[in-house]
């Protein structure tokens, strides 16, 4: 019985520094690989406390590989944009301009039902009152209101282009990159660029060191 | 960036210990695998002395094997041993063989376990 308290004990304040590593960010908000490494490194936990018979390095050494893997990979995120495609849902129209996009509805697996209730949830009355609503990375509706205020859209996002939006927007690349010459900086110097529905575009560039 | 350097540092460790530990146990289980398969039928004697200084070497080691591999199967490397050593003694050379057939199934299985190999993986 002493066994399993000390087994439990080094598991425990492994598993705390462990979720401490990967990062603050709530169970609903984690993105696919951290979700993975997060139901792995607590089953693997749950068997070491309860199978005394099975050798504590055989828990310690996946989990620390699995933490390290994680993190290593998060930070791959922020400098490949491969992996981040890869590992990263973009956020998809539900509804643009007003107007609901069934195929968008049906790819996400979201039924009608299920997007007219979200709408009521955060105090809409109709369906009507919204100019977007988007299905976010963390799985939850955002809702834009009709007003005067215009959506921007990202076009260009840590120095890369998504030219899949430009092309659901119709507007020609040759636009956004006489826009980067103007400020006199390439596409790499650019933090994040942004057209709105009339079309202006606005620029952040990133900070120089 | 602190986190980044950390994890490259833990990855390359318990990729290392891993490494060491397969290594040395593999060593060390082929090393018994041979000894016990070389110990001489005819004279059962000397077969079980060989047998004790092999079960002395094992219980000396034991400590540091049983960091990676699971009590109950060392627990049953130790018992083969100690029944071997039993029969020897006890001049019973049909039942030594047969439980000297059993301890080299169970090393052949550990050494499979330990080592770089499909069979350790699935």
């Amino acid at each position: 019985m002493v066994s399993i308290f000390v087994r439990t004990l080094l598991i425990y304040i492994l598993l705390t520094i462990a979720m401490k590593a990967m990062g603050k960010r709530e169970i609903g908000e984690l993105d696919v690989s951290e979700l993975v490494s997060t139901l792995l490194i607590s089953e693997i936990a749950a068997i070491s406390i309860d199978d005394a018979d099975m050798p504590l390095l055989n828990a310690v050494i996946p989990i620390i590989f699995i933490l390290s893997l994680e993190i290593l990979f998060s930070f791959g995120k922020t400098k490949f944009n491969f992996l981040k495609r890869i590992m990263e849902s973009k956020p998809v129209f539900l509804i643009k301009k007003g107007r609901i996009n069934v195929n968008e509805l049906s790819e996400s697996r979201i039924t009608l039902d299920e997007l007219l209730s979200e709408i009521r949830i955060q105090g809409y009355a109709s369906p009507y009152q919204i100019e977007y609503a988007i299905l976010e990375q963390s799985g939850k509706i955002a809702l834009i209101e009709k007003s005067e205020d215009v959506y921007a859209h990202p076009i260009v996002i840590d120095g890369i282009l998504d030219k899949k939006i430009l092309t659901e927007l119709s507007i020609d690349e040759g636009v956004i990159t006489k826009a980067i010459k103007k400020e006199g900086k390439d596409i790499k110097d650019i933090l994040l660029l942004t057209i709105d529905d009339n079309g202006n575009i606005n620029i952040i560039k990133r900070m120089e060191k | 960036m602190k986190a980044v350097w950390i994890a490259i540092g833990l990855l390359i460790a318990s990729v290392a210990i891993v490494t060491f530990n397969s290594i040395t146990l593999s060593l060390m289980f082929d090393n018994m695998y041979c000894e016990v398969a070389s110990a001489s039928d005819a004279d059962i004697t000397e077969a079980g002395e060989k047998y004790q200084e092999i079960l002395d070497e094992y219980k000396g080691r034991i400590s540091l094997i049983a960091l990676s591999i699971k009590h109950s199967e060392l627990s049953d490397i130790e018992e083969s041993l100690t029944e071997l050593i039993s029969s020897c003694r006890a001049g019973n050379a049909e039942e030594a063989q047969l439980i000297k057939s059993r301890l080299m199934s169970e090393l052949s299985h550990i050494r499979r376990l330990v080592g770089f190999n499909i069979d350790s993986i699935f």
